[in-house]
């Protein structure tokens, strides 16, 4: 990974790295070496996205009441009933 | 296990304050335990009015208002939490030392207790008749179980409702439990597994107790293991010959490529479900709504440890549209091709190695490695790991009074298979635990 594309996904990521990046950027690299071992290997196979072969199931998309919405509140800060965030 | 009288409650909590104190195994104690069975739950894992933080200054002070479903079944079955253990950031490690209060072994502090779910690990060897809800993304219960000399079940994929776990990498994540004895997880397994729709991955399929009586060893993975825990080994296969068991050997092509694989698909799968620690959320951030968007964004998510930095990096690296092919659906289509391998090596018995490739390390070689060094210790956990397949960690020698684990892996929903095995090895063996407290 060159600086260039570092630096764009860590903004993409919001991260804020400080003095560290070249340390992490080093780490990167060593990392992204060891994944590009497997460029030697040839497989046909379909992609596993999930290990075990378990049917999908869906649930009916029918608006539930929650009664705990004032206790998940807690857990932000709040105007009224609003959860309140940065501006936009 | 004990029955607890009223007395023995508050001594309990004393109990683990004090393993807490010595080996930093709890994130949260119950001080107001007071009836139950007592049971300790990994801090990923929601248990109501318990402050969750899977050990990230992300979510301090997340308080869940619900339990997950494990914890919500466990307590209609009349067990209790103790506290929430202690654990590597989100599930980021295999030593235990990627959270604020770094582990320590409790045969000698000095050294690692394994990761990620160190805390239930420390808790159930310190702790007499303790059995702890942990859980494995790629070792995380099976490398501290090994550690810590105590009993270590992961189960197969899906068996066990994820709802109300904090996501490491969805298809990948398994609730598991830690144990003194294989009797005792058989039980708490029989409570917590089954479908449930709050998961669409869980699943209500029969789970088979089919006891075999052969061991397959694959022989270029034990290749890769340190020459004293190979010695090891070598005792442990002799004393399962002579005590009837068949040892097959096998070589399982492609299983270099295990290490890679599970990191790409983990992180790449990892950097999605942190994208949703903003600030605001989970738990009161202490940052200024005043600010622009992005700089709000960046002032919450400078909480997240080194570890998870780099994994968010990587994670996004690695699905970005320039290389998803080379690395995540690639690792996708080697992890199918390894599935499909290790299912035909499953059909000869169970498929057995040690835990982890080195004895148990001490803290500060660990401390000085490289993340990618760190990450090759992982080679032997993460090949169940990737295919789902259910696998238990116990321990089964003791050198320089240290702890060291082997692995038995079975085939998919065969996890009372799994643990028949530990029940027999059980009856001839006896394990040690130094630091043994309650």
């Amino acid at each position: 990974m060159d600086r260039v594309s570092f630096e764009k996904i860590v903004e993409a990521c919001r991260l804020p790295l400080e003095d560290d990046s070249e340390k992490i950027l080093s780490d990167l690299n060593e990392i992204l070496e060891v994944f590009d071992k497997i460029d030697k290997c040839n497989v046909a196979d379909e992609p596993a996205f999930h290990p075990v072969g378990i049917p999908q199931k869906l649930r009916e998309d029918i608006p539930k009441t929650f009664d705990n919405v004032d206790k998940l509140l807690e857990n932000t800060s709040t105007y009224r009933f609003y959860v309140v965030g940065p501006k936009i | 296990m004990n029955a607890h009288t009223v007395m023995d409650y508050k001594k309990l909590v004393s109990v683990a304050k004090n393993v807490d104190e010595k080996f930093n195994a709890f994130n949260a104690i119950n001080e107001n335990l007071s009836g139950g069975r007592p049971i300790s739950v990994k801090d990923n894992i929601c248990v109501s009015g318990l402050e969750c933080t899977a050990s990230s200054r992300v979510l301090r002070g997340y308080i869940p208002p619900f339990d997950a479903t494990v914890v919500e079944k466990l307590k209609n079955k009349g067990f209790s939490v103790l506290g929430k253990t202690n654990m590597d950031e989100f599930g980021f490690g295999s030593f235990g030392l990627n959270t604020e209060k770094q582990t320590k072994n409790p045969f000698n502090p000095e050294y690692c207790a394994g990761g990620s779910s160190a805390g239930s690990a420390i808790a159930t060897a310190s702790i007499k008749d303790h059995i702890s809800i942990a859980e494995s993304t790629g070792g995380s219960i099976s490398a501290p179980a090994a550690f810590c000399g105590v009993v270590g079940f992961t189960p197969t994929y899906g068996t066990v409702s994820r709802f109300g776990l904090i996501d490491y990498a969805n298809s990948l994540d398994k609730i598991g439990v830690m144990s003194r004895t294989s009797r005792d997880i058989r039980e708490v397994f029989g409570i917590i597994r089954g479908g449930d729709e709050r998961d669409t991955t869980s699943t209500d399929r029969e789970v088979k107790d089919e006891p075999k009586r052969a061991v397959t060893v694959v022989d270029n993975l034990l290749d890769l293991v340190d020459g004293e825990v190979k010695e090891h080994f070598q005792d442990l296969l002799g004393k399962l010959m002579n005590a009837g068991f068949k040892v097959n050997h096998t070589k399982i092509e492609g299983i270099e490529y295990a290490v890679p694989v599970y990191y790409i698909i983990s992180m790449a799968e990892a950097s999605t479900n942190l994208a949703k620690y903003q600030g605001f959320k989970y738990g009161k951030g202490a940052v200024d709504y005043g600010t622009d968007y992005n700089t709000f964004f960046k002032r919450a998510r400078a909480s997240f440890g080194a570890e998870a930095k780099r994994r968010i990096i990587l994670g996004t690296f690695i699905r970005s549209a320039s290389v998803k092919s080379r690395y995540y659906e690639k690792a996708l289509r080697i992890r199918a091709n390894l599935i499909k391998k290790l299912k035909v090596a499953l059909k000869s018995g169970y498929l057995l190695s040690p835990t982890m490739p080195i004895k148990t390390p001490r803290i500060d070689e660990i401390e000085r490695l490289s993340p990618a060094k760190i990450y090759a210790m992982d080679v032997l956990t993460v090949l169940p790991n990737l295919a789902g397949l259910p696998h238990m960690s116990f321990p089964y020698a003791y050198p320089e009074d240290m702890p060291i684990g082997a692995q038995i892996v079975g085939d998919h929903f065969d996890d009372y298979s799994v643990m028949s095995f530990v029940d027999e090895w059980e009856k001839s063996f006896k394990y040690k635990f130094k630091y043994s407290m309650g």
